[in-house]
């Protein structure tokens, strides 16, 4: 049974409709590359699988329609999702950030803090700063330490940039699944599947 | 430090603290949806008038006081769920103009209920005065200081320290990214929304014996409060209070020197303040 199975999905953004009846599956475990141009569709995909889009369809987890169909059940079924702009709570510290991401296991644990700045020891080194005032590529990875909080089953990340790759696949490899979403530059390894102008067109 | 000069500051500090916690109140609001809450002194008026019932009703002070500190927590909430998500979609004007609605109505219906003359009003600590670094300082301020400023204290602690704060905070940060993470936004607004006429009743009951308990008691003190909270950047519920505290001391020891600042000219001063603070800090 697949992890993640979306079948037929449409996304509409008021009038405008983005996804045409896409269907796509994640396996346990699996690294797949969403590709696509600019407007395609791919951050409103990750989106709708969310619920924070107008979907009409089915999202299927481990075999489970999702209900109700919105981020703060999905977080508590074990999908992260990293959004392009990186979801940083700004004006909170690194190690706040971090206790958020934890929000889904009733508090981050000091064993779950502990083992994310193993993973990113850049992190331990910034956690009293302020999140908002950390370079792009760091607060980038403060999303990822955010989501392994989280201890998801599946992360949906938007944009990642070259330099998050060995991260993800390093993640992918202790058994998450990974669904990134980019133009181009997918992440070495990944299953890659294509989007074009809201449709599922090929997979390689 | 003379006589007069020691009440005048005691005086001033007592009046920041009550406007400093209005602030509090509408930073935490703003924060949380966007909105200004204009009836934040209505809500704190009201709360009073709750309180000073109890207490004419035979209730003793502080129980009186908790009593109208949680069904004002109730009462924000209530507010919040029915009136003001729904309009939460819309444009943020929408909820504020609603705001100025409940303004009005909540002191109508204080009106309607007690009167619009002065009611009777406890304070937290009797008359008198008590003697601090050699200084005589009247109790009356001196509750208001220490009830005040250790209720912001302790919700400050609250919002640093506990899950519910970092919900509230989160939530107010990047309500998106909240979702994401599997925090209830809509539920953490209402708690703020709470919060905030929580803290706002605090400031009615502590000012009630200041400015004597009649409907529209605390128009003068919103004014004030909005600067004060203006001054934090309307974000910053760290700089509330301590803006409140400043406002406060700073109007009452310029009406000293300055005469028409002690009467009908105060509420100018305020607005200035006010009108400055937006205008500086462009919230």
């Amino acid at each position: 049974m697949s992890l993640l199975e979306l079948r037929d999905l449409d996304a509409r953004y008021g009038e405008e409709q983005v996804l045409h009846g896409v269907s796509l599956t994640v396996e346990h475990g699996e690294l797949v590359a969403l590709e696509g141009e600019e407007g395609a569709g791919k951050t409103t995909l990750l989106r709708a699988v969310c619920g924070v889009v107008r979907t009409h369809g089915t999202v299927l987890l481990e075999g489970e329609r999702v209900v109700p169909h919105t981020p703060e059940h999905l977080a508590r079924e074990g999908v992260a999702h990293i959004p392009e702009d990186r979801g940083t709570f700004a004006p909170l510290s690194v190690l706040d950030n971090l206790r958020v991401g934890g929000w889904v296991r009733g508090g981050a644990s000091a064993r779950d803090l502990a083992h994310v700045y193993e993973l990113y020891p850049e992190l331990y080194e910034l956690r009293t700063a302020r999140a908002g005032g950390l370079p792009d590529a760091e607060q980038e990875l403060l999303a990822l330490g955010r989501a392994v909080m989280a201890h998801p089953r599946l992360v949906l990340v938007d944009a990642p940039s070259p330099g998050l790759h060995p991260r993800l696949r390093e993640l992918n490899e202790r058994g998450t699944a990974i669904l990134a979403a980019s133009r181009s530059d997918a992440v070495p390894g990944a299953r890659r599947v294509v989007l074009e102008a809201g449709t599922l067109r090929a997979t390689a | 430090m003379s006589v007069s000069l020691t009440n005048a500051v005691a005086a001033g500090l007592a009046a920041g603290t009550v406007y400093g916690l209005l602030a509090l109140g509408i930073v935490l609001v703003h924060r949380a949806s966007g909105v200004v809450n204009l009836a934040q002194g209505a809500f704190a008026t009201l709360s009073a008038f709750v309180c000073s019932s109890l207490v004419v009703h035979g209730w003793a002070f502080w129980p009186a006081l908790g009593a109208a500190v949680v069904l004002s927590f109730a009462g924000g909430a209530v507010v919040h769920r029915l009136l003001v998500r729904p309009l939460e979609d819309g444009p943020l004007v929408a909820a504020t103009l609603l705001t100025a609605g409940l303004l009005l109505a909540a002191d109508g219906l204080a009106a309607w209920i007690w009167g619009y003359g002065i009611r009777p009003s406890r304070r937290p600590l009797a008359d008198g005065t008590a003697s601090i670094l050699g200084l005589q300082l009247a109790r009356r301020d001196l509750g208001v200081l220490v009830v005040g400023l250790g209720a912001a204290l302790v919700l400050g602690l609250v919002l640093r320290r506990s899950r519910i704060g970092l919900g509230l905070r989160a939530a107010a940060a990047n309500p998106v990214a909240a979702r994401y993470s599997g925090v209830h936004v809509g539920s953490y607004t209402t708690v703020a929304w709470g919060l905030a006429a929580a803290i706002g009743a605090l400031a009615g009951i502590l000012a009630a014996p200041l400015f004597g308990l009649r409907p529209g008691m605390l128009h003068l003190g919103l004014l004030y409060a909005l600067a004060a909270a203006a001054l934090a950047g309307l974000d910053s519920a760290v700089l509330a209070v301590p803006a409140g505290l400043a406002l406060g001391l700073g109007l009452e020891l310029l009406g000293r020197h300055v005469h028409v600042l002690h009467g009908g000219l105060r509420p100018a001063a305020g607005l200035a303040v006010l009108a400055a603070a937006l205008l500086v800090r462009r919230p």
